[in-house]
């Protein structure tokens, strides 16, 4: 029997298939186990800034077709008032509503001395390279990363109220997740009734705030800010208003949309809430008391506000470290 | 249709073409937060010009680096891009061989069934918590638009192969003019 070379096996389509399929529940079984420092996420944290300056490109090369698109959409009108007016118009109502939340604010506390002002926020301006690359996230990409300090859980805010928060940090760029993203969980409250829920977005692309009773008196145009708890957003940022309220007597709960005062779509750059400086005040204070030979108790009203901060610091690195909806579900449990 | 014997060059360049467009172009070209899927469409056209084997290679690969660009769970779109592949270029090489229309059809099926599976996936691994407004608000228009993409994309892919098989004619024939003169 003459011998004939072998020919070389050729792998067949189905043997390739079932290996793809065993390849990706592998990746998906590793992506879900690991954290947030896991090879998947360092992986993926390495190929953003490898493609950022691509996305870099794509937002400048969109930027005049989007001003022709918005051009086009207000004809009739000049262009430069409708956005001025636009944008002024935005500035106001978040004045106004940040107004109200320090008027009140001033009022139930201000027999409390030596309160730290929580508003006093170091922040970090941030440009806008490049929005979602997928239909199932809501996010925002920045040029600013763990080089600029940024980290997992900072809030990131336009200038007039909330955007989201951030999931991920490269090198030189971070992925924000925005609030109106149905993975989202902001810890809000009313500002007329202090009744407080949880601002959630949606896959409809509706913002909902859950989990107020059918006892709480909500109308539409109420304002909803930031409660603070959880310790991942500052307290007092705002929202947006209330857009509807709708609710039947077997509901638990009332149905609130809610009308986000930030519209993501017109931003090109935004802020990142690097750190508070009431907390740092209050720990360089703590430390010269304590060389005074005084003890934290003397102030606690100082120390609960510091210790909330630490807190809010502490749930957003392990929001980095591990899930990172982690600060969202201090959220709901701080209701 | 199982062309995947043909060279690789025209599918390595067309991969890497769809993931710059998907990284540069859809982001920017987004209508109501519904961003076109460019991967997908790629691997359902290779599927259909060169069949199961070589579009589930490239739909895992693709998959791959869609889950590193996007926000979502890694592992995902490799699944279902690399299962979409292999389906659509199965009945391809059984049933549609050659119809442009029919081809054409395949896509807008092809594309629904792989946003669908990637939506299914999704609720399966908990992600997404409410399938039927995914559904409605995710699927159905990420479908419009990925087939209206699609279908602006195959006619001219096609228009160049014939061009191309025009031109390669033409020379075989002034070849053998050529020679039949000598």
């Amino acid at each position: 029997m003459a011998l004939s070379p072998k020919k070389p096996k050729k792998l067949s389509g189905g043997f390739l298939l079932i290996l793809f399929i065993v390849l990706s529940i592998v990746l998906m079984t590793v992506w879900i186990r690991e954290g947030a420092s896991g090879p998947l996420h360092s992986v993926r944290s390495g190929f953003a800034t490898i493609t950022m300056p691509f996305q870099y490109a794509g937002a400048m090369l969109s930027r005049p077709f989007q001003a022709v698109g918005n051009l086009t959409a207000n004809l009739g009108a000049d262009q430069e008032d409708i956005s001025t007016l636009t944008a002024e118009n935005e500035e106001l109502r978040a004045l106004v509503m940040q107004l109200e939340e320090y008027r009140q604010e001033n009022e139930r506390l201000s027999k409390m001395l030596e309160l730290a002002d929580t508003y006093s926020l170091d922040s970090t301006g941030a440009r806008v390279i490049s929005r979602s690359a997928d239909t199932w996230n809501r996010i925002l990409t920045i040029d600013k990363g763990s080089s600029s300090g940024l980290r997992v859980g900072m809030p990131v805010l336009s200038a007039n109220g909330l955007l989201g928060q951030i999931e991920s940090v490269s090198q030189f760029s971070s992925t924000v997740r925005l609030i109106t993203d149905s993975q989202s969980g902001v810890a809000a409250f009313l500002q007329s009734s202090r009744t407080e829920g949880i601002v959630s977005g949606s896959a409809e692309g509706l913002v909902y705030l859950s989990y107020i009773p059918l006892t709480a008196t909500v109308q539409p145009g109420d304002v909803v800010v930031t409660s603070g708890a959880g310790g991942v957003y500052p307290k007092g940022i705002a929202i947006g208003e209330v857009a509807s309220v709708d609710f039947s007597p077997t509901d638990v709960y009332q149905t609130i949309i809610i009308k986000p005062i930030t519209r993501v779509s017109t931003y090109e750059e935004v802020l990142v809430l690097v750190g508070n400086q009431s907390e740092v005040k209050i720990n360089v204070n703590v430390g010269s008391q304590s060389s005074d030979g005084s003890t934290d108790q003397e102030n606690p009203a100082s120390n609960a506000e510091s210790s909330n901060s630490t807190g809010g610091s502490d749930d957003a690195v392990s929001g980095s470290s591990g899930n990172p909806d982690t600060p969202i579900a201090g959220g709901s449990d701080g209701q | 249709m199982d062309n995947s014997g043909s060279s690789l060059k025209p599918t390595v360049l067309g991969a890497v073409i769809t993931m710059a467009l998907q990284i540069i172009i859809a982001p920017n070209i987004a209508i109501n937060d519904v961003v076109p899927n460019f991967a997908l469409l790629f691997t359902v056209i290779t599927a259909i010009r060169y069949g199961s084997m070589r579009a589930s290679t490239v739909g895992f690969i693709l998959g791959l680096i869609y889950d590193l660009i996007a926000q979502g769970p890694i592992g995902v779109m490799p699944l279902v891009l690399s299962l979409l592949g292999y389906g659509a270029g199965s009945l391809n090489k059984g049933m549609l061989a050659g119809s442009l229309p029919m081809q054409l059809g395949m896509i807008l099926v092809a594309v629904f069934f792989g946003e669908l599976l990637h939506s299914v996936i999704l609720a399966i691994i908990g992600y997404d918590s409410d399938f039927l407004m995914s559904l409605l608000m995710r699927v159905l228009p990420g479908t419009v638009y990925d087939s209206v993409i699609g279908l602006i994309l195959l006619p001219l892919l096609t228009r160049g192969d014939n061009s191309r098989k025009r031109r390669s004619e033409s020379s075989l024939r002034s070849i053998d003019m050529r020679r039949k003169r000598r």
